[in-house]
């Protein structure tokens, strides 16, 4: 119970950050914010294993259904984030400092590469015409920026991935607070 | 605790499987879709069209939402833009009472034929808790070569007179104040009379009276200045008859005069700085 109410927490924020991000018209820098929450999961060791894998798997399915990604990615991709984390038994949260920050940026950018190399293997399309949907604002950021060299396709995703990841972690901590964040224990403490 | 390791094994291994697997059939050209595929898209696809719809139903609500942002937005724009077009529109309806008061002003002059100088109401002295005029200040002085008891006169009718003088404004004693009397003549029947202010602090409102009733005065009878007493030119128009209040056979009689200017709504006069010399409308 305590789960579902932290992923529908997490739906309200994903819904809130996405229309911010279609007021100030940046809709194409969509910050993953069911990857710190996996994550997050994956760091409590209070919570049991299964419980927190099924849980994820949820969260990723339900993402994928409201996101519009193809079906299975963004379950694949928690699920995956999840088990890594417990696995490697990484500690998280705001209060670790800078090394979180770190850990939630190289976890989204893992991700979105895991996910961008899943498409390749199944669509089979050419590895580098896949950017192009996404590539094309950050093209002409650089053009703005008077980078007139030619960017290849590759880099472009590349910066997307960064870009992306570094939102995705300037939104941890909104993650971590919103849906992490246990209510005070009732009653005070044993004498 | 090695089942439960198996357990947990199984069900990672499960639960990447699965959506491995999802993915693969989502994404496959439809050529390369085998059967185990076909499966999983047939059970994936009713659970995605709910989705599907439901996902459509917030995003319309919130692209309501937004249209909605949006009109409230414009609505606040077009309120701005309305109000700076009546504010204009405002400005333009003083622009043209501005404009018919001076052409009435500059008749006045001309009908009066006489050195003025036009002077702007800068200042008005209300009665204590009623909004009558008790006093008002022109934004002429000596310097404009105004003196004391010159005559004021609107294209109403007459003001008053100069009262206190300054360097660049005066005071103007209005017909209405207890301490003015000006010499009339009743224009129906032309008999004289002085009319007196009354002060009240309710109305505007002065006291002529007459030495005999010879000529009896009726409500509606016009006032003007006589010309006589050297303080105001005749023939300007001082106000109307509104009731008798005495009148004794062989003896004096009083009548309620009103003035013919409006002192609440009075902003440009004359000052007439040739006093009875000038001649009259």
């Amino acid at each position: 119970m305590q789960e579902a109410l932290q992923i529908f927490r997490l739906f309200l924020l994903q819904l809130a950050v996405s229309a911010g991000g279609v007021f100030v018209d940046v809709g194409f820098l969509r910050p993953q914010l069911f990857v710190p929450f996996a994550a997050y999961f994956g760091a409590n060791s209070d919570l049991p294993y299964s419980r927190g894998l099924i849980a994820v798997f949820v969260l990723g399915y339900l993402t994928d259904l409201f996101s519009g990604n193809p079906l299975g990615l963004s379950t694949f991709v928690a699920v995956g984030v999840f088990v890594a984390v417990r696995v490697t038994g990484l500690r998280l949260g705001p209060r670790e400092g800078l090394a979180h920050y770190l850990i939630i940026f190289l976890l989204t950018a893992t991700a979105l590469l895991v996910g961008r190399g899943l498409r390749m293997l199944f669509e089979q399309r050419d590895p580098v015409s896949f950017p192009l949907e996404l590539g094309e604002p950050v093209r002409d950021w650089l053009r703005l920026l008077g980078f007139r060299a030619r960017v290849s396709l590759l880099t472009h995703f590349l910066l997307i991935a960064a870009v992306t990841s570094m939102a995705t972690t300037l939104f941890a901590p909104l993650v971590y607070f919103v849906c992490m964040r246990r209510p005070p224990a009732k009653g005070g403490a044993p004498a | 605790m090695p089942a439960r390791r198996l357990r947990e094994a199984l069900l990672t291994a499960l639960l990447l499987t699965i959506p491995f697997l999802v993915l693969g059939a989502n994404l496959k050209e439809p050529h390369r879709i085998n059967p185990v595929d076909r499966f999983l898209l047939r059970v994936s696809v009713p659970v995605q069209s709910l989705a599907s719809r439901a996902a459509s139903f917030v995003s319309e609500g919130l692209e309501e939402h937004v249209y909605h942002v949006e009109v409230v937005r414009e609505n606040r724009q077009l309120q701005a833009r309305l109000a700076y077009l009546e504010s204009e529109a405002q400005r333009h309806n003083a622009a043209v009472a501005e404009n018919e008061r001076l052409r009435a002003l500059l008749g006045l002059r001309e009908r009066i034929v006489a050195p003025s100088v036009g002077a702007t109401v800068i200042a008005k002295d209300l009665f204590s808790g009623f909004f009558r005029v008790a006093r008002i200040r022109l934004d002429r002085g000596s310097a404009d070569r105004v003196s004391p008891d010159m005559a004021v006169v609107s294209p109403e009718g007459l003001v008053g007179r100069v009262r206190r003088v300054f360097d660049r404004y005066c005071d103007v004693l209005l017909t209405v104040d207890r301490l003015s009397g000006v010499d009339v003549v009743v224009e129906r029947t032309g008999a004289r009379a002085v009319v007196w202010g009354t002060d009240e602090a309710s109305r505007y409102v002065m006291e002529a009276q007459m030495l005999d009733d010879s000529d009896a005065l009726l409500p509606g009878d016009l006032v003007h200045t006589s010309g006589l007493g050297l303080q105001f030119p005749a023939g300007i128009l001082v106000g109307r008859v509104a009731r008798v209040l005495e009148r004794r056979p062989g003896d004096r009689q009083r009548v309620e005069v009103t003035p013919s200017v409006n002192f609440g709504a009075l902003e440009e006069v004359l000052i007439l700085t040739d006093g009875a010399r000038a001649g009259g409308p």
